[in-house]
């Protein structure tokens, strides 16, 4: 694939790039995985990324922005493979702390990880990170799709990253992976939203959140980016869509 | 539960100043702080309080975005100028998000909206003066690890601070090089014991070490704990009959380090000199291996030497090769070997093979280690 990194930003001091490494093994479900990266003067802080067969790949890709020793915090937006399955690579070669759920410490040992003093447990109503006079924020998203899920936004690009919330289920593609026509995506949205997101009282929840902050851009982990006018329309759609629960009948 | 007696006795000395353009409000609300701090100061000038802070510092200010005579925002960022360490919470009546987004690069502490209910006042002061008494307790720490290491009382009064903040402390300990860190709390500190409550995982390393390291923001430096005295699987806790501080810190190692196991093969030529005494490998990160040496090859401290370094590790399935340029950093002396640290240089196929056998036997080791 041509198009694997993309910055999204950039004004000289801060960077937040995308990549999109799939991981080959799960091509044929069309589920195209994105990982990023914000980069504030020298460090870094990485974003969901992804699962052991990407590491060399995307270690490489990283280290065109920022040394792998410079990469501060890893965060990890819940504790699926496809987000955490590479945190014993990236402990190996990086001093980084990873930020994740309070709810999934205890399963780090798991992951191949025994040192606790390199995990920043996120309690649930998420935490607020300053640097100068901007912030980044760990916005919760429990239950959308993962019980100890948070999103990230950055206030200096004001990008949004919501972890599974807006993935498309679309093929990999090599142009810029963005939304042009929000109604014609939205078939790509409504299956995995409906079947992965908890309820819609939760998907309210978290817009109410996000509501409150100034969005540029909705940086999903799978699928496109939604910008402009875009941002809302995704929005407005989450706030009114019958999901997990709402749909128990169909499922029982 | 708070205990309110016990928050009044340990915080009366905390001094608050409040400013607010109604006269009413601050009569109430000066009535409430009253019942926790002694030192309690009210205004209902912006410009006033700015002349009375310049004279009377004070630990929390308690302030209205509203003032007269001054706008909000501008009165913080003076009151940060004349008294930066001190504890701004800031009550609006207004949500608006360029409000909050200018407040938020002030860095205040806490933000609550009108009308002000006692239970949301309480709880920010609560995480205000938690602030304050981890700001005093970090200089105490520091002033009494810079009057010496070795004053036992210093350090044990330091310890009983720490004990009383609840802040947690971290301990280190390691099994074959992985590193095992898990937070506990100070239970109890006398003159020849220290209690900490931890979790059982990190109680089994510190069996298998039987001494730990205790880290601390707080602490300033790094406790060392040894000799146990009792260790309790069900109730979480261990004693340590001493305890001393040092100035080396776990903290300062940055990568994972891993042990290897025993078949591996180990050449190491200095200047093309081959190295022929014992050597093998003590642990190895993706930048580093420690060697333990039976002698010292010849030229080894020079800077302009050229050292190479091959490493052959025997796994279950395979047999893996690595060849690096290496760079001499430090050595120990121990009784009969030398352990020495050299920085390995690997091209980026061996590199990524050495990161594979190092998450590999990190794994390998956590299996071990939770089978003890």
């Amino acid at each position: 694939m041509a198009n694997q990194e993309k910055i999204l930003f950039d004004n000289g001091v801060h960077k937040f790039i995308m990549f999109s490494f799939d991981d080959e093994s799960h091509e044929d479900s069309y589920l195209s995985v994105n990982q990023y990266l914000i980069v504030q003067n020298d460090t870094g802080i990485l974003i969901d990324p992804g699962s052991e067969a990407i590491f060399d790949e995307l270690s490489e890709a990283v280290t065109k922005y920022v040394p792998l020793e410079n990469i501060k915090y890893i965060f990890l937006s819940h504790q699926d493979p496809d987000v955490s399955g590479s945190i014993t690579q990236w402990s190996v070669t990086t001093p980084a702390k990873f930020i994740l759920s309070s709810l999934w410490v205890r399963f780090m040992s798991h992951y191949g990880f025994l040192d606790m003093g390199r995990i920043m447990a996120l309690p649930d109503h998420g935490a607020k990170v300053h640097f100068g006079g901007n912030f980044i924020q760990f916005v919760p998203a429990h239950f959308l799709h993962s019980p100890g899920n948070f999103s990230l936004y950055d206030s200096v690009s004001k990008i949004l990253f919501s972890g599974d919330i807006g993935a498309a289920i679309v093929p990999a593609i090599d142009e810029y992976k963005h939304v042009t026509n929000f109604e014609d995506h939205k078939k790509h949205l409504e299956g995995f939203h409906k079947r992965y997101m908890g309820s819609n009282k939760l998907c309210r929840a978290w817009v109410a959140h996000i509501e409150h902050l100034d969005v540029h851009m909705i940086a999903p982990q799978h699928g496109l980016l939604f910008e402009g006018e875009n941002v809302q329309l995704f929005l407005d759609w989450l706030k009114e869509l019958e999901c997990g629960s709402d749909l128990i009948t169909e499922l029982y | 539960m708070i205990d309110l007696e016990k928050f009044r006795r340990e915080n009366t000395s905390i001094s608050v100043f409040q400013i607010d353009s109604s006269a009413k409000f601050l009569e109430n609300s000066s009535l409430f702080l009253h019942k926790f701090f002694d030192d309690v100061t009210t205004s209902s000038d912006g410009i006033d309080a700015l002349e009375i802070l310049k004279i009377i510092p004070c630990d929390i200010l308690i302030t209205d975005i509203e003032l007269p005579n001054i706008n909000g925002i501008e009165f913080i960022q003076e009151v940060k100028k004349i008294s930066p360490k001190t504890q701004i919470i800031v009550i609006t009546m207004h949500d608006s998000k360029e409000n909050l987004l200018e407040l938020l690069s002030l860095n205040i502490s806490k933000l609550l909206t009108k009308p002000i209910h006692a239970p949301s006042l309480f709880e920010a002061l609560i995480g205000v003066v938690a602030e304050i008494n981890k700001q005093k307790l970090a200089t105490l720490s520091k002033e009494k690890v810079d009057e010496g290491l070795d004053e036992k009382d210093s350090i044990i009064q330091l310890l009983k601070n720490l004990k009383s903040s609840r802040e947690p402390i971290q301990l280190h300990n390691y099994y074959k090089g992985l590193s095992i860190t898990n937070n506990a709390y100070i239970e109890d500190i006398g003159d020849n014991h220290i209690t900490f409550k931890t979790n059982n995982m990190q109680q089994k390393a510190i069996q298998y070490e039987s001494k730990t390291l205790a880290v601390s923001e707080l602490l300033g430096s790094t406790l060392l704990c040894k000799n146990i005295l009792k260790l309790e699987f069900n109730s979480e806790l261990i004693e340590f009959k001493d305890f001393s501080l040092q100035k080396t810190s776990p903290i300062t190692r940055k990568t994972v380090r891993v042990s290897v196991n025993n078949e591996h093969t180990v050449i190491l030529s200095v200047n093309e000199h081959l190295f022929q005494g014992d050597i093998s490998i003590s642990d190895i990160s993706v930048d580093a291996a420690k060697l333990n040496l039976d002698a010292l090859p010849a030229g080894l401290h020079k800077d302009e030497n050229s050292i190479n370094i091959t490493i052959i590790i025997k796994n279950a399935m395979e047999l893996l090769e690595l060849s690096a340029s290496a760079k001499y950093l430090r050595e120990d002396e121990n009784d009969s070997s030398y352990s020495v640290v050299f920085l390995l240089n690997f091209e980026v196929g061996q590199r990524s093979a050495l990161i594979k056998y190092i998450a590999k036997r990190q794994m390998e080791l956590i299996r071990e280690f939770k089978r003890l």
